[in-house]
């Protein structure tokens, strides 16, 4: 015994209404007695582990021990251990020694009877029937396979029929389940299905029409934006004012009219023409003249746009 | 060796070289672009491989925005609005090289290279820096001493052309170029200053803006906004606070602000002079 009980006004207590659901089941997990040990045989890895629905016994179901210390006896499955593959029967029982921490206080000793595990190939699948004196019998499948599946209101699943092998006639129900109680955390059904239940129909938008404008962005990249008064001043540079040179430049070519070229008339065209055939006549060199000839070939871009220019601009004119 | 063979193993785009092989074709977008946009691309094309002086001046040059946009425009995608007012006109000849020399009178000159050599003839490289001295120049429109970061060439032309102003005010092409940011800026407001030098004084009042019309105004714009404001206030049905007023009003030019006054048939006889 410990002399220190100051700590005894802290502890948390089953009783207390207020602790949360996380802290009870932690005590009441604490306080659970252990099932018992290891199983014989080897762990099953986890990949091959199959579940009780998959085997076809589970808990609840009736079953014949058809070897070992415990053969004969007819028992109700507590529980199977996918791990071991084994099952805790209600009947098979064995005893041992318990820690003190873990034993009741009801119990006068540490030595306590405690469900031993029987391992899945030693047990077969039973059942009861009633003969026509009402006399109880029991049924023992030696096998047993599944067949089609049906939703099962009871599990709220699909699962299937279990029937004996070779009498496809026998059918072994599945066994009824437990039924959950309600216990201090439980919601009613009727007011969870109250709060949690709401009506979604496609007429009816999940956003109201005027709460749109809140979700969307007036400021968005990606939306058309143009230009305000305040905008274009402040990206429209001033302009660098005109120098007292320039203005005087600027009042003396006022009056003056802008140079326009014209094309160049037929007289102007032959009197070129004759000009360079008497120069070109002249020359004797055959590697100037073909100098020459390459370069009447060759487009001067300039001298094009000139020329479309003034085109242009005589059309303009007339 | 064959000739044609080693031809044949060249891959084919190396054989493609001819003065009419591009791989920029004009197409639909780059034609969409330049309505949109138009840069002053011209200025690179001005680069030519000779005996250009200021090649390097335009080669690193920072191309511009020159578009005038209106109100109501639609702002181009991904444009960025800036947050301030442009205070000075763009420089087209802002050099993204060698950059102190947006921020002084440099004319021109930038880091040179060459080799250090020694007696073994081991060539190491080394930079020669304008000779740049800090100095107050008086220029005489502004009537104020400017101190700036100068170098001693343009010194020398300073002195040459006859004052501060005279340097900045010259309209040749190669001047503009060498001027650099710092002088565009100082030209920009030796030009304002010229421009109020020449409004009269009448009256022992000076004259701060000539309309159209020929009114001359003795008082600035904030003071015709003064005037502008009760007018507003009046013919709108809701209050109109200050704050508000000047967000909507405060960027007008004087002459707009003006144009604004004469809507509501203001009398000018206040603020102007005969």
């Amino acid at each position: 015994m410990s002399w220190h009980t100051a700590g005894n006004r802290f502890a948390v207590e089953v009783s207390n209404p207020r602790i949360t659901k996380t802290v009870y089941d932690k005590i009441m997990r604490a306080n659970k007695l252990p099932l018992q040990g290891e199983a014989p045989g080897v762990r099953i890895a986890k990949r091959d582990q199959q579940s009780e629905f998959e085997k076809g016994i589970v808990t609840g179901d009736l079953v014949y021990v058809n070897a070992g210390e415990h053969k004969g006896t007819i028992s109700t499955v507590i529980s199977y251990t996918a791990s071991t593959n084994t099952l805790y029967l209600s009947n098979v029982t064995q005893k041992s020694i318990i820690p003190g921490h873990l034993k009741p206080e009801s119990f006068p000793s540490h030595l306590i009877e405690r469900p031993k595990p029987v391992p899945f190939n030693q047990v077969k699948l039973a059942g009861k029937e009633k003969d026509e004196n009402g006399k109880i019998n029991y049924i023992v499948a030696e096998d047993f396979e599944f067949k089609e599946k049906y939703f099962d209101e009871r599990y709220q699943r699909w699962l299937p029929r279990r029937v004996a092998k070779h009498h496809n006639e026998i059918e072994i129900p599945w066994p009824q389940p437990e039924l959950l109680k309600d216990d201090r955390y439980s919601t009613q059904e009727n007011i969870a299905l109250e709060k949690s239940y709401e009506v979604q129909t496609i007429a009816r938008p999940p956003i109201p029409r005027e709460a749109l404008a809140e979700f969307r962005n007036p400021y968005s990249k990606h939306k058309k934006r143009v230009f305000s008064e305040l905008q274009v001043r402040r990206v429209n540079a001033p302009k660098m004012p005109l120098s007292i040179e320039q203005k005087i430049y600027l009042a003396k070519n006022e009056g003056k009219e802008k140079k326009v070229y014209q094309p160049l008339s037929e007289e102007i065209k032959e009197f070129i023409g004759s000009k360079m055939a008497d120069h070109i006549s002249k020359i004797d060199n055959p590697a100037l003249l073909s100098h020459l000839d390459a370069l009447s070939n060759s487009k001067i871009p300039d001298f094009e746009k000139t020329l479309a220019n003034s085109e242009s601009k005589s059309e303009n004119s007339t | 060796m064959n000739v044609l063979g080693i031809a044949a193993r060249l891959p084919t785009s190396r054989l493609i070289i001819s003065p009419l092989y591009s791989p920029f074709k004009a197409s639909p977008s780059s034609h969409i672009i330049q309505q949109t946009k138009s840069f002053s691309s011209s200025l690179i094309n001005q680069v030519r491989k000779g005996n250009d002086k200021y090649y390097k001046i335009l080669k690193y040059v920072k191309p511009i925005d020159s578009t005038v946009y209106q109100a109501g425009q639609e702002i181009p995608r991904g444009f960025k609005v800036p947050g301030q007012k442009k205070l000075v006109p763009d420089y087209e000849y802002e050099t993204m090289y060698f950059k102190r020399q947006n921020r002084g009178l440099f004319g021109g000159l930038q880091r040179k290279r060459s080799k250090n050599c020694s007696e073994a003839k081991n060539k190491t490289l080394r930079f020669h820096l304008p000779n740049v001295q800090k100095s107050k120049l008086w220029s005489e429109t502004l009537n104020k001493a400017i101190q700036v970061k100068v170098t001693t060439k343009v010194l020398k032309t300073i002195t040459k052309e006859g004052g501060l102003d005279k340097y900045l005010l010259k309209d040749k092409p190669a001047r503009t170029k060498t001027l650099g940011l710092l002088g565009w800026k100082l030209r920009y407001e030796v030009l304002k200053k010229q421009e109020f030098n020449q409004l009269p004084v009448i009256n022992n009042q000076q004259v701060f803006y000539i309309h159209k019309d020929g009114k001359q105004f003795t008082v600035g714009k904030y003071k015709l906004l003064n005037e502008l404001y009760p007018l507003v206030q009046r013919d709108s049905y809701y209050p109109i606070g200050p704050v508000e007023f000047k967000r909507n009003h405060n960027y007008l030019t004087i002459e707009e602000v003006v144009n604004k006054l004469e809507e509501y048939s203001f009398d000018f006889s206040k603020v102007t002079v005969a």
